[in-house]
């Protein structure tokens, strides 16, 4: 069997779409390879999605813990202290057991019973929270003088935020 | 456990739960919080004496023993916490039985490794087949802190080694000028002061050795996991006298309760702790409570 077979019986495998039945015998260093990699398409899967939503939601959760009414602070605050503060996996776990109970009252929730979508849920809200506090720390270290040149050049509101501190924030955030 | 759980079926409401909630099942699981803070308790200055050795070895001046201290540091923050729990676990274990293997039967002619089977003698196993259960649990827990130890300590040095370079060199100098040792600087002025510099880090990785104790369940200790997925789960009257419907949900929020409890009250200690170390520090800190005393 060559190393190409290989890769068209078992490249997908993990989604699968291929061949099921594991080679019993004998692995090669290719199939290694392939059915570990395989098993990866799900790590590029998750680790891209959950990064790319979890920035965006980070953004807004740090700007309401910045913000000045408690209404807006505290719930930011708390999600942000309960996703910081308890294990991932415990995480995962009442996660899939929330979502289990709540398919029996709510129909339309059965999707995210399977890994796929609950999985990607928890690990957005994970990753929101855990660069939300980066965010944060950032948008606490843009220089003042920034913020009062842009008031100075008639800018105001949302456009400040999206040309001036959200630029700045960015760069301070990176490192990290 | 009270006088009148004799009959659980003719129990409702809070008379049940404070029942249900006594179990012998339940005590177990009340014990398995235990076992966690047992981890803790051990795995903490294990790895801190890890990460202190690992430390001084990175910054010897004998060259092969900071390579030693450096690679050690490299390596095991460069791999993913679980591969390196799994990786570790299952290595010691079998190098173990193998070389306890090789001294008790030599006269063995099959080879160790058949496929995926990885066979020794009855008498290299270890713990040994006839061994009662708790040294079976005992051994999977050493096992279990001994890999914790490894990780977190390569973390810690890390910390640490960082913390020892931030130490000012003129403290350093000075005592050199008034002819201490390099023995003598390291542990009299190097070392008190160094804990400052390293306490935020090592807060950190506090919180992440909390986060990480759940990793227990896949080591295959019977933590809180392992009882929170079986009390929960769906029980029948035919084999238990508590029937109840699928309860998982309550526990793993109980755990997640737990955990946050937990590392609230981490963060206050650490908080205090870190006061009580900047107390007269050359830092912007120490500099501050300096002025609001005065």
């Amino acid at each position: 069997m060559s190393c190409w077979e290989t890769l068209a019986d078992y490249g997908l495998r993990s989604l699968g779409i291929g061949e099921r039945l594991l080679p019993r015998s004998d692995f090669t260093l290719c199939q290694q390879v392939v059915l570990i990699g395989s098993g990866m398409l799900w790590n590029i899967y998750f680790g891209t999605l959950a990064l790319l939503s979890g920035f965006v939601l980070a953004t807004g959760l740090a700007l309401a813990k910045a913000a000045k009414h408690p209404l807006i602070r505290q719930p930011a605050l708390w999600f942000i202290f309960v996703f910081r503060g308890s294990p991932l996996f415990i995480q995962f776990f009442f996660a899939y057991f929330l979502f289990l109970s709540l398919k029996q009252v709510y129909p339309i929730l059965t999707p995210f019973t399977s890994a796929w979508a609950g999985a990607l849920v928890v690990l957005f809200f994970n990753t929101a929270a855990y660069s939300a506090e980066i965010f944060y720390g950032a948008l606490q270290s843009v220089p003042k003088g920034d913020i009062e040149a842009a008031d100075a050049y008639g800018f105001s509101g949302a456009r400040r935020f999206r040309r001036i501190i959200w630029p700045t924030m960015l760069r301070l955030a990176w490192p990290a | 456990m009270f006088t009148y759980c004799t009959d659980p079926a003719a129990l409702e409401g809070l008379k049940w739960l404070s029942c249900y909630l006594t179990t012998a099942k339940h005590a177990a699981f009340y014990q398995s919080f235990g076992t966690v803070l047992l981890l803790l308790a051990v795995t903490a200055p294990a790895s801190l004496a890890m990460g202190f050795a690992g430390a001084m070895a990175a910054r010897a001046r004998f060259a092969p023993l900071s390579f030693l201290g450096k690679g050690y540091i490299a390596i095991v923050r460069g791999v993913p916490d679980i591969a390196f729990f799994l990786f570790f676990v299952i290595a010691l274990d079998q190098g173990i039985e193998y070389l306890r293997h090789i001294t008790l039967c030599p006269d063995w002619d099959q080879p160790i490794r058949q496929g995926n089977d990885f066979i020794v003698c009855q008498a290299a196993k270890a713990p040994l087949g006839n061994a009662p259960q708790w040294v079976h649990e005992v051994y999977g827990f050493g096992l279990a802190v001994f890999t914790f130890a490894i990780v977190f300590g390569a973390f810690a040095a890390n910390v640490l080694f960082g913390a020892m370079r931030a130490v000012p060199h003129n403290q350093l100098e000075t005592a050199a000028a008034y002819g201490m040792s390099p023995r003598q600087i390291f542990w009299r002025i190097l070392v008190p002061q160094m804990w400052v510099y390293a306490l935020p880090g090592l807060s950190n990785l506090w919180m992440v050795l909390i986060k990480a104790t759940p990793l227990l369940f896949l080591l295959g200790v019977e933590d809180i996991v392992y009882w929170a997925r079986e009390l929960g789960g769906t029980k029948t009257p035919q084999f238990t006298e508590y029937p109840h419907g699928d309860w998982r949900m309550w526990y793993f929020l109980f755990l997640l309760v737990f955990y946050l409890a937990f590392t609230r009250a981490s963060e206050i200690v650490l908080d205090r702790i870190m006061r009580r170390l900047t107390r007269g520090q050359a830092t912007f800190g120490g500099e501050a409570q300096r002025k609001a005393a005065a």
